[in-house]
């Protein structure tokens, strides 16, 4: 009698016959204590003496379990999850035979809320410079984010032209909420920045606790079940934003990513905006296009978390509505809980060339991979 | 016409005891033994949702329907929760509790029986969970 380990994942099987790049996995530092041979003295010493330990927290709304982390990625010696780059490989790259990872860590989530700049700018080039020499040094298929405080925009755009260039660095990574909307001028030029050293801007469901903002526009819902369903409302306002400000018409090499925002909402605002775009174009002059045709050429959307109506038919279906399978990316969110597995996430009915270009060629093309 | 199952022996009774599981590998499958109140029940240690180790997840309790801001948390040690997105099962029946009727997972017939041990000058008879595939 064999008391095993789990048994081979089962949704491994055939993960082999398919290319698969994974646009949104969390890696973790073990502690804060990872960026201070990147810091200045001077902010080593206010973290010392502080007690400041980044915000390694969960939030106001508890997530579920674990903060909101599979069980089983979890390193047994209690380091954070993503962590430990052999569980990732073992766990994600290995076992379902990924080609890149994009890495999104958890620390970009609050750092653009904090309220000295200069202490993010801090953190931000020291996450920057730990980033490529531990992740992006160690294992050629791990591509990043690189990280900005985009409450200073002139230090944000120099941190761009100082690591932005960097060959596995992909993207700017900034959370979806925000002080105010992301379309208006003041961010322009980190957007050009970004656009110049040909860095897709990926936008990521996080940040909700520090904006300042609650996530809705009637107040602060009660369950993260609730919390989690309104954060399509700060996708839903920084894409009409975004659009609406002009950036597209400004920047049009410019790239968007959406990651975890879901898909759903978007037919919305392309429908709404599309209508009201008719009478109301006087307003914004400089829109020379029907707003969704921005959406189309400018924006990608990650897939993860995947819906899963009980008809498979109407998700295809609304994937035509958005945009096509050219809009989407795959993600699985590693290490979180809504994880979506590569091979049993999408619905079966996709066909063979789709499942192509969501799985690899889109996120190749968009991230220059 | 009624295939005969396999018996397969996966644990001594006193390895597993309330509240307690083992996960097990039984002819391929990994498979996750529950001692829930004194009986055993067998899982597949895969969800139905998207295959993850369903038999590694969280023990615990669950509440019932109620009234807004009520909650009637009960059955405490029955109800097992995915790892992976937190789906509960009834460890008892397999199903899963927001669609019992359709989804579940893979449940199978557990026995306990006696079993004689023979080694040497000793003769034992000890309890033992067997598993019906």
């Amino acid at each position: 009698m064999v008391v095993s380990a789990v048994e081979q994942q089962p949704d491994t099987e055939g993960a082999q016959t398919i290319r698969r790049i994974d646009c949104d996995v969390h890696q973790n530092m073990k502690s804060l204590d990872n960026l201070f041979p990147h810091l200045p003295a001077y902010w080593v010493d206010c973290i010392c003496q502080s007690g400041f330990k980044g915000w390694n927290f969960p939030d106001q709304y508890p997530r579920l379990i674990n903060g909101g982390i599979r069980a089983d990625a979890i390193p047994a010696d209690g380091s954070p999850a993503g962590s430990d780059l052999d569980m990732i490989r073992s766990q994600l790259l290995d076992a379902y035979d990924i080609e890149y990872a994009i890495l999104n860590s958890a620390f970009h989530e609050n750092l653009s809320l904090l309220p000295n700049p200069d202490f993010a700018t801090a953190l931000a080039s020291a996450y920057n410079d730990w980033l490529i020499e531990a992740w992006l040094s160690a294992d050629r298929r791990l591509k990043g984010s690189m990280l900005i405080a985009v409450q200073d925009p002139a230090q944000a755009v120099r941190e761009i032209e100082r690591v932005g260039g960097h060959p596995a660095i992909v993207q700017v990574l900034l959370p979806i909420a925000s002080r105010t909307p992301y379309g208006q001028r003041s961010y322009w030029p980190i957007y050009e920045a970004a656009a110049g050293a040909d860095l897709v801007l990926g936008f990521h469901a996080s940040g909700m606790s520090a904006s300042g903002n609650p996530p809705t526009p009637v107040g602060w819902p009660s369950f993260y079940i609730e919390m989690r369903t309104t954060f399509a409302l700060a996708f839903i306002a920084q894409v009409v934003s975004l659009v609406c400000q002009g950036v597209f018409e400004k920047l049009p090499r410019l790239r968007v990513a959406l990651i975890e925002g879901g898909i759903s909402w978007l037919l919305y605002v392309m429908w709404k905006l599309d209508n009201d775009y008719k009478s109301l174009r006087s307003e914004v002059p400089w829109l020379r296009r029907l707003p969704s045709e921005y959406i189309f050429d400018h924006i990608r959307l990650t897939t993860q978390p995947v819906d899963e109506p009980k008809n498979e038919d109407h998700l295809l279906q609304f994937i035509e509505m958005i945009g096509g399978t050219r809009m989407l990316m795959y993600s699985s969110d590693y290490p979180h809980w809504d994880f979506d597995s590569p091979v049993l996430a999408l619905p079966r009915k996709i066909t063979e060339p789709a499942k192509r270009l969501i799985y690899a060629e889109n996120a190749r093309h968009w991230y220059r991979l | 016409m009624n295939q005969e199952r396999t018996k397969y022996a996966v644990a001594r009774a006193d390895e597993i005891p309330p509240g307690s599981r083992k996960i097990v590998e039984v002819a391929g499958r990994s498979i996750g033994i529950f001692n829930v109140g004194g009986r055993y029940y067998a899982l597949r240690n895969r969800c139905p949702h998207q295959g993850g180790p369903l038999c590694l997840g969280i023990l615990t309790g669950t509440t019932s329907p109620s009234l807004p801001g009520e909650y009637l948390y009960g059955r405490w040690g029955q109800i097992l929760r995915c790892p992976w997105h937190g789906w509960e099962f009834d460890i008892i029946t397999g199903q899963f509790l927001v669609d019992p009727m359709h989804v579940r997972v893979r449940a199978y017939e557990v026995s306990v029986e006696h079993v004689r041990i023979e080694s040497y000058e000793v003769t034992v008879e000890q309890r033992t969970v067997f598993v019906h595939l």
